[in-house]
């Protein structure tokens, strides 16, 4: 069952000004008019103006974590869901009997489950049968041959995306950069060539394409980084184009760069295996619009090598590894994907929990000052130009403010983060949450020597901060205080 | 990436398909090495912000230092309890904050979130001030106390105007201390916001009388908010001399406004050698020894509704008020040559006795008087409430003593000092007056709140358990009675502005949260227990009664860390 705590719910909110609505409706009375909970929900009652009927009405499975709301928020967990786990959090809802509006969905949840569970049994059932079937060499053979049209097929159009994409390249550069200032539409131009790279089957690339007309004219030297975007998308083109004389790693590299998923059952039969003891190092929740991706970071104590674990969950379920995690680092083996950088792994057994470090150090001897870490990320560069956000776990760093002054007030101009020597990165500080944790590492440096980890983002030159240590304790972790 | 690849990409100077291929490859490849070889060049300005300047505490001197929380426990109200309501910050918390400076250490950061959640607990705003954004910018002095200069950028970084007007309670010590600052003040007063000018102003008058008199002539003019030179005539009353009579008379001519001229008169009243302190005093004289002559300036309704305004003649009901109440009550002895309850013996039979008795108030709330004429007072306060007629006349100026923040300490030592000790029956029977003519529930709930405000902030710390008693009573009715008393339709006239909001409702059970803290065991078991049963027909929500039980909870901790107050002699104010 989950429970859930003020932290977890502010993690858990899509944004900050969600988790401050959801606070003001947890306070107001007048809005949440009834609660109850039972040992499998709790379910709350509340006015809405714009609703047909008199009261909407909101429920939480806690064995799932499942939540219905009928509000039309588009932001998921609305505000009310938000609401009524504080109201839970604060232990502000008593025990009552389920009304039969809340008994019918959980039954409704259960019968879904079963049902999928049984549509699954059958389709497992089937293509059990089916292999069964294929014992002959000419069944083996026909299976084979139709992947491998299907798998050429995907290539052609790869490649027709790419001699486009390679067309539009060269027209940018034949008229010169200088034109895309004067034209109107640019931004337009790079989303129908990312929708045509989509079509092309090669979303990766179509994301790249995509990013070159995000704030294109941001900053000074605009011209110097949409060049170099240009001139690594064109690496990409060719380096595919002799992707066959490339090493096993680089191509599978390459082929994720481009877009091609990789079986999770392939990765567990034939990934790098390595066993350790993984340590949480922070996460981050991204919340999309079908689906939630929540990208953890890991750091083994012996080996010292760093995984990246990605745990996709539909939109509307919250997710139980975050709420429930238990707070030791995890003995166990992990596979890697093949590449030639290897960050992204999974886990041996299915869906381990997330450990949370807070009793907890990464080994210090692998943390890196700023200059260790810029030359990681030189030599990770030189084996993937297309990576774009590296993890940082830096030591005998100090998190502060840039701070200018005025005659009224001083006013602080930039979030940085420095090292003895002087050496600085920059933070990530787009919006209120961000600054609220950068904040929280202000108070807990102290403008002392701490060790912090973080995703450096190689487009913006930002490192977006996660967790926090200090001889040997968690201060900060996945941006809350430990 | 070179300048001679970017300028020829940009230009777009090659034509040739393998060229332009090639060009684009030769961009990819130097941006990659570009990012790869990053230099990271040293920052000079990290240099500037060396840090610490104070030590942290050590996990004793941590406790040692939480422990003179006992002083204020101990020696004074729990008046930083309302800093987050309404700004009022004074003795106590500055104390406090001096005993952490004076320890010549900091607190330990790593502790900031649990020292600022004990803070919390004991009603002072640190969490508020460290959490929200609103209370940043009044908060520089407390951030480089308790947490060395790291506090100090904190709490500079992105202030917000709206609590500007806390900073002179906040910070008693003046901002712009020397002459060198002459100029950063008058720069602050000319472009500043009203709140910031009035803040400038009272401390250069502090330092300063005639600059902050010449700074206020100046820009008498472009003054043209409302309130705003009323609150800055209120700063004058610091250090007010015969050198500012010329620029005070100068303004009773100019001003029309009825408000500001009664600020302008009170002032020019206290300066002895004025015009309007010899007729004022000649006039109330006459009225004090001839108490029949009032009787002559309002019969007719005519002249009652002319109240609202002081007569330019003087020849009024609300001139006469305004003169005697201007008279400190010393004075009045000395022209009657009488005790306090001889002049109220006089005085009962006059027929515009409750004239006398709202004078005899003002001038006990501008003057303050001997605990003799409290008694006085209180009998006064009666008279004025007790006849309609006049209660409606007296009423506004009244309450404007409760809420003017001039006369305020005047007040308290007036209405509160009912609260001492033994005294609580006397309060419970002004706020039965009070109550008796108040019909309208809403408004009466209203003052009783700010009453209650006042009480706790003033009241002599420790309480009696009678006292603690009489202010929990009359926090659970504020918190109970607009679901449990109030009819439908009088929400409606709920004043002022309606019914209490759910915010205000908070802002209730919170106060009546640490006034359980502070109060004595006794009152805080008994009362905890009523929580937990239910009172009468009152329900009380969890979530208040979740509030008390940690707060008590917290005080049993704390008792338990550094003993409890009320095994040890009292102190009084």
């Amino acid at each position: 069952m989950a429970v859930f705590s003020c932290e977890q719910i502010k993690a858990l909110a899509p944004d900050a000004a969600s988790f401050a609505s959801a606070c003001r409706v947890a306070k107001r009375t007048k809005t949440l008019i009834s609660f109850g909970r039972s040992s499998r929900a709790v379910w709350g009652e509340y006015s809405c103006r714009y609703s047909r009927r008199s009261n909407s009405r909101v429920q939480i499975d806690l064995t799932t974590c499942e939540c219905s709301c009928f509000c039309s928020d588009y932001k998921f967990p609305c505000k009310h869901i938000l609401a009524l786990m504080l109201l839970e959090s604060e232990a502000k809802i008593s025990e009552s009997v389920e009304p039969d509006w809340v008994v019918n969905w959980l039954n409704e949840q259960a019968e879904r489950k079963s049902l999928k569970a049984q549509k699954d049994a059958e389709r497992e059932a089937k293509r059990n049968a089916k292999a069964q079937k294929i014992v002959d060499s000419t069944e083996v053979a026909k299976r084979k041959s139709a992947s491998k049209r299907t798998a050429d097929k995907r290539a052609k159009q790869v490649a027709e995306g790419f001699d486009e994409l390679k067309i539009f390249l060269s027209d940018l550069i034949r008229g010169g950069v200088v034109n895309l200032e004067r034209s109107w539409n640019t931004r337009k131009m790079f989303e129908e060539r990312s929708k045509r790279l989509i079509d092309a089957k090669a979303p990766g690339v179509a994301a790249l394409v995509e990013q070159c007309g995000d704030r294109l004219w941001d900053g000074e030297d605009w011209r110097e980084r949409l060049l170099g975007r240009l001139g690594r998308l064109a690496l990409l083109v060719e380096a595919y184009s002799k992707i066959d004389d490339a090493p096993e790693d680089l191509a599978s590299e390459i082929r994720q760069t481009i877009g091609w998923k990789i079986p999770q059952k392939d990765v567990l039969a034939s990934g790098e295996r390595i066993e350790d003891r993984w340590f949480h190092l922070g996460a981050t929740r991204i919340v999309g619009k079908r689906f939630q991706t929540t990208s953890s970071w890991m750091i083994g104590e012996r080996t010292g090598r760093l995984a990246h674990a990605l745990n996709f969950e539909s939109e509307r379920q919250i997710s139980l590894d975050a709420l429930n995690a238990p707070s030791v680092p995890l003995e166990g083996a992990l596979r890697f994907y093949p590449g030639v950088v290897k960050l992204r792994a999974l886990w041996e057994q299915a869906s381990p929990p997330i450990p949370r470090p807070s009793h907890i150090t990464p080994t210090p001897k692998f943390a890196l000052t700023i200059p260790e870490f810029f030359a990681n990320v030189a030599e990770r560069l030189g084996r993937n130009p297309w990576l774009e956000r590296f993890p940082a776990l830096l030591r005998g760093v100090v998190v502060r403010p840039r701070v200018v002054q005025s005659w009224r007030r001083s006013f602080c101009e930039d979030y940085v983060l420095y090292d003895a020597q002087g050496n600085f990165m920059r933070i990530e500080a787009k919006d209120a949450v961000d600054k609220e944790v950068f904040w929280l590492f202000v108070a807990a440096s102290a403008d002392r020597a701490i060790e912090v980890f973080g995703e450096w983002d190689d487009n913006e030159n930002k490192l977006k901060l996660l967790s926090g240590w200090d001889c040997g304790r968690a201060l900060i972790v996945d941006g809350n205080p430990a | 990436m070179r300048e001679s690849t970017i300028k020829e990409a940009f230009v777009g100077s090659r034509q040739d398909e393998s060229e332009i291929w090639r060009l684009l490859l030769q961009c990819g490849a130097e941006s990659t090495a570009d990012v790869a070889s990053r230099p990271t060049p040293p920052d000079a300005t990290v240099v500037d912000f060396a840090l610490d300047e104070r030590a942290p505490l050590n996990d004793e001197e941590y406790w040692t230092t939480l422990a003179t929380f006992r002083n204020v426990f101990d020696d004074r109200s729990p008046t930083h309890i309302f800093v987050r309501e309404i700004g009022a910050c004074n003795e106590p918390f500055n104390y406090f904050l001096e005993r952490i400076a004076t320890s010549g250490k900091r607190v330990p950061s790593e502790r900031l979130y649990s020292f600022a959640k004990e803070l919390d607990n004991l009603g002072f705003a640190p969490l508020d001030l460290w959490l929200a954004p609103r209370f940043q910018d009044a908060s520089v002095r407390i951030f480089s106390l308790l947490f060395g200069r790291l506090g100090l950028w904190a709490s500079k970084i992105s202030p917000k105007d709206e609590l500007r007007r806390f900073l002179p309670t906040l910070l008693p010590t003046e901002v712009f201390e020397s002459s060198a600052d002459e100029q950063k003040a008058t720069r602050a007063w000319r472009e500043g916001t009203d709140d910031e000018r009035v803040a400038v102003l009272a401390q250069l008058r502090r330092r300063d009388p005639a600059r902050a008199r010449e700074l206020l002539s100046e820009d008498w003019k472009n003054l043209k908010k409302p309130g705003v030179k009323e609150n800055c005539l209120k700063e004058l009353l610091v250090g007010l001399s015969e050198s500012d009579l010329e620029f005070l008379e100068g303004l009773e001519k100019k001003t029309r406004d009825p408000f500001t001229l009664v600020i302008l008169r009170d002032l020019l009243a206290r300066i002895p050698t004025s015009k309007r302190a010899q007729t004022t005093f000649e006039r109330a004289e006459a009225f004090l020894k001839n108490p029949d002559a009032l009787n002559a300036l309002g019969t007719t309704e005519e002249e009652r509704a002319r109240f609202n305004y002081e007569s330019p003649d003087g020849r009024s009901l609300r001139a006469a008020f305004l003169a005697l109440g201007r008279v400190p009550l010393a004075r009045w002895e000395e022209v009657l040559a009488a005790s306090p309850k001889e002049i109220r013996a006089r005085l009962l039979d006059a027929q515009e006795l409750p004239t006398f008795s709202a004078a005899q108030l003002r001038s006990f709330a501008l003057f303050g008087a001997s605990d003799e004429w409290f008694e006085v007072c209180c009998e006064s306060f009666a008279d004025v409430f007790r006849e309609e007629p006049y209660e409606k006349r007296y009423r506004t100026w009244s309450l404007l003593y409760l809420t003017n923040p001039l006369v305020h300490h005047a007040v308290e030592r007036f209405l509160f000092a009912a609260l001492k000790t033994g005294r609580v029956d006397y309060f419970q029977r002004l706020r039965a007056i009070w109550n008796e003519k108040e019909r309208v529930f809403g408004t009466r709930l209203s003052f009783e709140y700010r009453l209650l405000q006042k009480a706790i902030q003033y009241a002599p710390y420790p309480w009696s358990e009678e006292q603690a008693r009489l202010f929990c009573d009359m926090l659970l009715e504020q918190i109970a009675s607009p679901e449990r008393k109030i009819p439908q339709d009088a929400k409606a006239i709920f004043a002022p502005g309606g019914s209490p909001s759910d915010e205000e409702l908070d802002r209730r059970r919170r106060l009546f949260a640490y006034v359980l803290a502070y109060a004595p065991r006794a009152v805080r078991e008994e009362r905890r227990d009523f929580l937990a049963k239910g009172i009468d027909a009152f329900t009380p929500d969890e979530g208040l009664v979740k509030l008390c039980l940690d707060a008590c909870a917290w005080r049993e901790r704390f008792d338990r860390l550094f003993g409890s107050p009320e095994n040890e002699v009292r102190s009084s104010i």
